[in-house]
């Protein structure tokens, strides 16, 4: 778990990640190579058997290396809709939302999906099994976008000469 | 006393007997059919010649009841085959210890001393077996255990190399792999790095 939080937290803060950080942070990835390596000392020294079941679990451990780097993405890409979302509410805040306005329930709705997004994040973070951890971030993320979009069309409403 | 004398020299014409072997048409044919059998016909090509010649001539002589030029001539077909025999086995047999040379140094180029580790030692020590009975001179022996050392090299080398192949094969394919990712994580860089570009682009211009 706490290398899942490091990682997730890493992402928080980087502006900017290369994808030496991104391999770095993976820590099937560093299993892969280290796996691979063994794998092919044990054929140097004529261990095939040996070399072979390192070989097919450097193979297993790229798998999930694959699987644990989409969630690396969605967790980038979670992280850049957060900062837009940010934006957005410091916006609508400048021009002002009152409950005289119309559009003020929707913008308390929104706060709701943003909520559960934080929530399928939250639960994404518990998660152990990669498959399950990377539905939940899709989940987050679909939430994200969700509220980003309506936030969208509010601002678009508030920007409008009728209001 | 005499009694015992007699005794001695009864015994003693007994064991010279047994020792010399008696000397048979069965038993020549018997030498010919080693020497037919282990192929020794290609280091005496001209003595087994002569030896055939004795033979056509010894045949003759039965026919014709010449039983004592028949005696002289077996025994003389005795000592060529015998001659033969003895003078190729050695030949022969390092020729078979050569192949089983190569087939030792196969097997160990592939490492199977490590990857069929008892089936190696099981060729090895038949092959030292060989060796053993080689320098003691008991060729028949020694031709044997290096043809099952040989044999038993070879099953090393091929099964070493079902396994070489299969982990080789596995290793490429994690290598493959390996290289897929990185390209993938590497194009996703591209790709965060052209985003973040676009990004100062857009606060330069607000």
């Amino acid at each position: 778990m706490k290398k899942y939080l490091t990682v997730i937290i890493l992402f928080f803060f980087a502006a900017f990640i290369n994808s030496q950080d991104i391999l770095n942070n993976n820590e099937y990835y560093k299993k892969a190579i280290d796996l691979l390596d063994k794998a092919k000392e044990e054929f140097e020294k004529g261990d095939y058997d040996t070399g072979y079941k390192y070989s097919e679990e450097a193979k297993e451990s790229i798998g999930k290396a694959n699987e644990y780097f989409l969630i690396q993405i969605t967790v980038i890409k979670i992280n850049s809709k957060k900062e837009t979302i940010t934006e957005l509410e410091a916006e609508i805040n400048t021009k002002g939302i009152t409950e005289a306005n119309a559009k003020y329930n929707d913008y308390n709705n929104i706060k709701k999906t943003i909520e559960e997004a934080d929530s399928y994040f939250n639960q994404a973070e518990t998660k152990e099994v990669i498959k399950e951890k990377s539905e939940m971030y899709l989940l987050c993320f679909e939430k994200y976008t969700e509220g980003e979009n309506k936030l969208n069309e509010i601002l678009e409403y508030l920007k409008s000469p009728t209001v | 006393m005499k009694i015992f004398k007699i005794l001695f020299i009864i015994l003693m014409i007994f064991f010279s007997c047994k020792t010399t072997g008696k000397i048979t048409i069965e038993n020549t044919e018997a030498l010919k059919e080693k020497i037919l059998k282990y192929n020794l016909t290609v280091y005496a090509e001209d003595d087994y010649k002569e030896a055939e010649e004795i033979y056509l001539e010894y045949n003759e002589l039965i026919k014709a009841k010449k039983n004592m030029q028949a005696k002289s001539a077996l025994k003389l077909l005795t000592k060529q085959y015998n001659m033969i025999f003895n003078d190729s086995m050695p030949l022969y047999t390092q020729d078979v210890n050569n192949q089983t040379i190569n087939a030792k140094i196969s097997a160990t180029e592939i490492k199977a001393d490590v990857a069929v580790k008892d089936k190696y030692q099981e060729a090895l020590n038949a092959y030292d077996e060989a060796l053993k009975q080689n320098n003691e001179k008991n060729y028949e022996a020694a031709l044997e255990l290096f043809k099952k050392a040989d044999e038993i090299f070879k099953v090393a080398y091929e099964d070493a190399k079902v396994k070489k192949d299969k982990t080789n094969n596995s290793i490429t394919e994690a290598s493959t792999k390996m290289e897929e990712l990185k390209k993938t994580v590497s194009e996703f860089e591209k790709q965060l790095t052209d985003a973040e570009n676009l990004k100062n682009k857009k606060d330069q211009t607000k």
